[in-house]
Formats: C-alpha cells, sequence, structure tokens
C-alpha cells in the first residue's frame, strides 16, 4: 500500500528535480556496460592508432621511438607506393560496388518476378555470401590460374585476353583478380536488400501506373527506383565503407603485388605494420583512410538528405 | 462514343472458375454498377476489363474495339483503386499529371488539365502536397482527379469508398453522381453496397458466385427482382423471405405459411401458378405495417401478430414480428405514437406488394412488371 500512500504527491504534476536527475542517472546506468564496451574495444584503440600517427614507432626500433610530430604524414606526401594505393583503393572500391549493385538489382528484379524453381534459385544466390572471403580468394586464385582453370582460355577466346596467361602476376590487370572475386562474393548482399526493398512496394501502384499508360521502362523509373532509392543510397554507404576497408581477397590473392600494382590501402597499412613493423607509418596510412571514409559517408547521406525533399 | 461490350466473358484460375459467361452492353456515358458480396466475382470483371486480368475467354470491346490482348495502358480507361494507389512519393499535382507526362504531353497542357480537374474536386490548396499529409476524403479525390485528367473513354471504380467512414461515404457518393453529371463518360463501378449501386446507377448488374443474377434499373432491382438472391440482396432492411406453398382456394389459389392466413394470388399476375408448389414469399418490410398506422394499400390483408422487439430509427421504426418459425420485419415511416413489444397487434399486409420466387431455383414466378406506375 506504500505506492497508493505516495501517489497523491506526485501524480498529475510533472516529476520534481531530483526525480529527474534521478531518471537520468538510472538511463545511463543501464547504458553504462554498453558504452564502457564500446570505449574499450573502439574508441580506445582508435585514439591509441591516431596517436602512434605522431609518433617514430618501429618495432626494430626500440630506442628511436618518440613523439615526431607530422613527420610520418610528411613521408606520406611524398610516398609513391602510398598514392597509388590511394587510387587503387578507388578503382578497387568503385569496380566492386558499381557491379555489386547492378549484378544485385538485376537479380533481384529477376527473383522479384514469380518463375518455376525461384526457391532454389534464390537460395543457389544467396550462396556466395556464406562463403568465407578466405576460400573465394583462393578459388579465384585457382581460376585465374591458367595451368588448373579454363577460366584465362576462355577470356582469351572472347577476347579480353591475348593469350591465357595470368592477370594475377600482370600489373596492369592483378586489381582486377580480386575485384572479380570481390563481385561474386558480395553480389547476394545487394540482391537480398534490394529484393526485401521490391516486395514492400505496393503492387497497385504497378497497375494505377500501367493503367496511367506507363511504359515497363516508365514504371521502374518512376515507382521502382524512387522506392529503392533510399534503399540503394544506405547499401551503397555500407559496402563501400566495407569495401575499401577489407584486405582480404587481395591480402590472399595477389599479397598486393606483382611490385605494389595491386596494394589498396588497407593492405598498405597491414604490409608497413607487419612487414616493415613501421607502426607509426600504418597509423598514418589508417587514420587517412578513415578520414577520408568518415569525409565519404557525410557526403552521402547529405546527398541523400537533399534527395529526399 | 466509347461503349463497352462484354461476350461470353470467362475468367478460370486453374480449376476455379471465377466469372462465367458474363454477357453485358454497356452504353455510351452510361453510369453501371457491379454489385454483389465478396467473391462474386464484380471485381475480376472490372479488372479483365482494365487489362490489369487477362481473360480466360470471350471477347471484350471498348468503343467497338476488341481490347482482349492490350495492355492496360492501350485502352484509353482510368481507375480509382479502392485504396486509392496514390504514388506517395509525388505530390498531388504530379499524381494527377503522372498520365499526360507518360504520354509526354506539353507542359502547359498537362498544367491546364491538372488545374481544372483539381478545381473540379476543390483539390487546388493542396497541389503541392503529398498524399500522406492528405485525408482519407482528399485522397479520395486525387484518385478521381488523376483519372479525369487523363479524358479517358471509360472510368473503372473498384470499390471506390468502402475504405471512408459513413458519412464522407455518403458525401462522396454524392459527389461522384454529381461528376459523372459534369464529366459525361461511361462508368463502371463495383461496390458491395447496395446504397451506392441504387443510388449511383444507370443501371445495376447483380452478381452471385460468377454468374450475373440480374441487370436492369434500380427501380426494377428493388420492384421487380429476378430472383430470392437478388430480392434478399437490395433493399435495406432486406425483404422478408418466407418458404411457404402454394394451395387450391376456392376457385383461386392461395399462399400459406405457418403462421400466416391464407395468401390469395391475383390471377392477374400469378395466373401461371399452380396449386400444390414450394414457394418462397416474399414481402418488403414497407409492405406491412399496424393496422392502425397503415396508410392506403392496394390489395389490404388483416393478421394478428405479436411485436417482439422494436427499432425506433428516429423518422423511421423498425418492428420485428413472430410468425411461425420466422421473425417477419415491418418498417414504419413517421411513427405517430410510441412503439413498444406488444401482443396479438392488428397488422395489415398490401399483397400487391408481394413477390413469389420457387423454392427451388429462386427465380421470380410472377410476370416481371412492365409498366412502371
Amino acid at each position: 500500500m506504500s505506492v497508493a500512500a505516495d501517489s497523491p504527491a506526485t501524480s498529475g504534476r510533472s516529476p520534481s528535480r531530483p526525480r529527474r536527475r534521478f531518471a537520468a542517472a538510472e538511463a545511463w546506468f543501464y547504458l553504462a556496460p554498453g558504452i564502457s564496451i564500446v570505449a574499450l574495444v573502439m574508441l580506445v584503440p582508435l585514439a591509441v592508432g591516431i596517436s602512434f600517427s605522431f609518433q617514430n614507432y618501429v618495432i626494430f626500433r626500440p630506442m628511436s621511438r618518440g613523439w615526431n610530430g607530422v613527420e610520418n604524414y610528411i613521408d606520406l606526401w611524398t610516398d609513391r607506393t602510398f598514392w597509388l594505393a590511394l587510387a587503387n583503393t578507388a578503382r578497387w572500391t568503385f569496380w566492386s560496388v558499381a557491379f555489386q549493385l547492378g549484378l544485385g538489382l538485376g537479380l533481384a528484379l529477376i527473383l522479384n518476378k514469380p518463375f518455376p524453381g525461384r526457391a532454389v534459385f534464390q537460395s543457389l544466390v544467396f550462396l556466395p555470401w556464406a562463403v568465407p572471403t578466405f576460400l573465394s580468394g583462393l578459388n579465384w586464385q585457382w581460376l585465374f590460374n591458367p595451368i588448373v582453370s579454363p577460366l584465362p582460355a576462355w577470356l582469351t577466346a572472347v577476347g579480353v585476353l591475348d593469350a591465357p596467361r595470368n592477370i594475377l602476376s600482370d600489373p596492369d590487370l592483378a586489381l582486377y583478380g580480386p575485384i572479380t572475386a570481390m563481385i561474386w562474393w558480395g553480389v547476394p548482399f545487394f540482391a537480398i536488400t534490394l529484393l526485401a526493398a521490391l516486395r514492400s512496394i505496393p503492387q497497385d501502384l504497378y497497375e494505377a501506373a500501367s493503367i496511367d499508360g506507363a511504359s515497363a521502362w516508365q514504371s521502374f523509373r518512376h515507382i521502382t527506383v524512387p522506392f529503392l532509392m533510399p534503399m540503394i543510397t544506405i547499401t551503397i554507404l555500407l559496402r563501400t565503407v566495407w569495401v575499401a576497408n577489407s584486405p582480404d581477397l587481395i591480402f590472399v590473392m595477389t599479397e598486393g603485388g606483382p611490385a605494389n600494382s595491386s596494394q589498396t590501402l588497407p593492405n598498405y597499412v597491414f604490409t608497413s605494420a607487419y612487414k616493415s613493423m613501421d607502426f607509426g607509418y600504418a597509423s598514418a596510412l589508417a587514420t587517412v583512410l578513415m578520414v577520408l571514409l568518415v569525409m565519404y559517408s557525410v557526403l552521402l547521406l547529405f546527398i541523400r538528405g537533399r534527395l529526399g525533399q | 462514343m466509347a461503349e463497352v461490350l462484354l461476350r461470353q466473358v470467362v475468367k478460370r484460375y486453374g480449376a476455379f472458375q471465377a466469372v462465367h459467361d458474363f454477357d453485358l452492353d454497356i452504353a455510351h456515358e452510361e453510369f453501371v454498377v457491379f454489385v454483389g458480396p465478396s467473391g462474386c466475382g464484380k471485381s475480376t470483371t472490372l479488372r479483365m476489363i482494365a487489362g490489369l486480368e487477362e481473360i480466360s475467354g470471350g471477347e471484350i470491346q471498348i468503343g467497338s474495339r476488341v481490347v482482349n490482348d492490350l495492355p492496360p495502358r492501350a485502352r484509353n480507361i482510368s481507375m480509382v483503386f479502392q485504396n486509392y494507389a496514390l504514388y506517395p512519393h509525388m505530390t498531388v499535382r504530379q499524381n494527377q499529371g503522372f498520365g499526360l507526362r507518360m504520354a509526354k504531353r506539353p507542359k502547359e497542357e498537362i498544367e491546364e488539365k491538372v488545374n481544372r480537374a483539381s478545381k473540379l474536386l476543390g483539390l487546388r490548396e493542396f497541389l503541392s502536397r503529398l498524399p500522406a499529409a492528405l485525408s482519407g476524403g482528399q485522397r479520395q479525390r486525387v484518385a478521381m482527379g488523376r483519372a479525369i485528367v487523363r479524358n479517358p473513354d471509360v472510368f473503372l471504380f473498384d470499390e471506390p469508398l468502402s475504405n471512408l467512414d459513413a458519412k464522407l461515404r455518403g458525401q462522396m457518393r454524392t459527389e461522384i453522381k454529381k461528376l459523372h453529371d459534369k464529366v459525361r463518360t461511361t462508368v463502371i463501378y463495383v461496390t458491395h453496397d447496395q446504397v451506392e449501386a441504387m443510388t449511383l446507377a444507370d443501371r445495376i448488374v447483380v452478381m452471385r458466385d460468377g454468374r450475373i443474377e440480374q441487370v436492369d434499373t434500380p427501380y426494377e432491382v428493388f420492384h421487380a427482382p429476378a430472383s430470392r438472391f437478388v430480392a434478399g440482396f437490395i433493399g435495406s432492411p432486406p425483404m422478408n423471405l418466407i418458404e411457404a406453398r402454394t394451395v387450391a382456394d376456392g376457385d383461386g389459389i392461395s399462399v400459406s405459411a405457418p403462421g400466416w392466413p391464407a395468401l390469395p394470388l391475383d390471377p392477374a399476375i400469378f395466373g401461371q401458378v399452380g396449386p400444390d408448389r414450394a414457394v418462397t414469399l416474399g414481402l418488403r418490410p414497407e409492405a406491412i405495417a399496424p393496422e392502425r398506422m397503415a396508410g392506403s394499400m392496394a390489395r389490404p390483408l388483416a393478421f394478428n401478430a405479436d411485436i417482439t422487439l422494436v427499432e425506433p430509427l428516429g423518422g423511421e421504426a423498425l418492428l420485428f414480428l413472430k410468425m411461425g418459425k420466422d421473425e417477419i420485419t415491418a418498417r414504419i415511416f413517421r411513427p405517430s405514437t410510441r412503439l413498444a413489444p406488444e401482443r396479438d397487434v392488428r397488422f395489415v399486409v398490401d399483397l400487391a406488394e408481394m413477390h413469389l420466387f420457387d423454392a427451388g431455383t429462386g427465380a421470380r414466378l410472377n410476370a416481371p412488371r412492365t409498366a412502371i406506375s
């Protein structure tokens, strides 16, 4: 009955000051475990990493460790491999995401129409997503090997290559090996998300449009695309960040070679840190990559906000 | 000129036949309403006319052109959907102009036609709004505006008012009627609401189980229903339908039903009905009244009954009577005194308003009334 006893004092009025302060404290209390874990595994390493980028920190030379200002960034500015890796990152990300989007949208449109055997086809399409990237990298490495795989011979037959050789060992083409693997591996993600978005479009809008005289292309252009746009933007955003950040396929298939020709920034970070053992320089590279991705995300969200109006 | 002709139209879904040999001629500028319970095939038929459903058999012509294999966009029709199907990402103006934009009409023409339709429908202040910012009635108007703007040969309405509340539904019904007077076009309108059918239609098509039960003017459908089904479906409250038999009664023939006195048949109307036949007797609630409140009747017959329940509705009242095993409804207009359940009340029924249907087939037995008196 104690509840009934003190309820007249508070009921019908806004809670008193200490009460409100207690409510705020209570919320923070519940959030605390989550916040501390995020801080521990993300914010602290991030701060430590950024601080490394302003230090001379090479594992082989522990005696010369110390703050060195922006020296790492100046080195980076004059490092040709950095600029190559930056350009490769852009190329790698653009082609991977562009083809994943195009093929994923195509698959989603096909799977959105009923046809016999759709359920089987649908699960097959989503299969690559379940394969570990490491394994798919190894598989594609073999597929590009002219000794064990017919793929180079086929590429030659259709005129893409002049002779059946391994593109992974060609400095001009090496990057397109991992890009192909990445496209194959990432299409299902686009297909799944876009198929879900397609299924949420009310069918009667298409009926109304067909009565209003819209052709199939016009329905796609004026109904499907506007409905898919938010999903497409958010998926592109997510995938761009993931693809730009992911070194594993390149590492497995080319190790950034030959002669750094397929080096992207995450790989360069990895080789700098664990082959040259230069943690300071690697941290500077990683910081640049992070800043670029944050700028990109803000820009895309801004564009999306503008389009939404 | 856009008359719509349906010839032996059939719709099958696998083994299930949704529409059976549908035959109908709809005249230019006629307002035809398809009415029937849900699942009777009325919407399916409309969607076949629109081209949204394939036609399994037969032929549909719009304006003397066979449209069976034409896509919806080539039929020059427009349609108002039950849930409006407005494009949610377009403003009211863009929604209405969509069809013309798809047809690549010049901007000034689109602007002018959208403005004219918006003025007609009172939508001018809402042109820049998105559908989400409109009320149900306003969305309904936008859907109609979108249909009018294209200046189609035929308007199709698929249960357009069923998502509105009762009051708004009444208002929109009146507006659709007025709109048809202004924008003279052939209209095909589907509803399950017999009041909408009665008030809007030039001709009503009553459907059941994929077949036409009756095609006629609202007056004829009400006063001379072609079957027991139509009699029970049209009219509110519905007609009293009583299982009965015909019996020889002196020179003539009477209808005998449990609880009722013998109801003599008028040989001028029911001449071909023989004795000893199972029939369904149909009496509209308006044809029955307590004797003390009854107006003038053409062929009154008195009987006694108990009033078990009274539903006063203001301008009228419904009385429920116990007759044998049946409960009978009587409808009294402008009841002069307070009514209450009461035993052994003297009633009259107007035998001139009597309908008879075959108990087996449900077909109407008396000759259809041709003259409207």
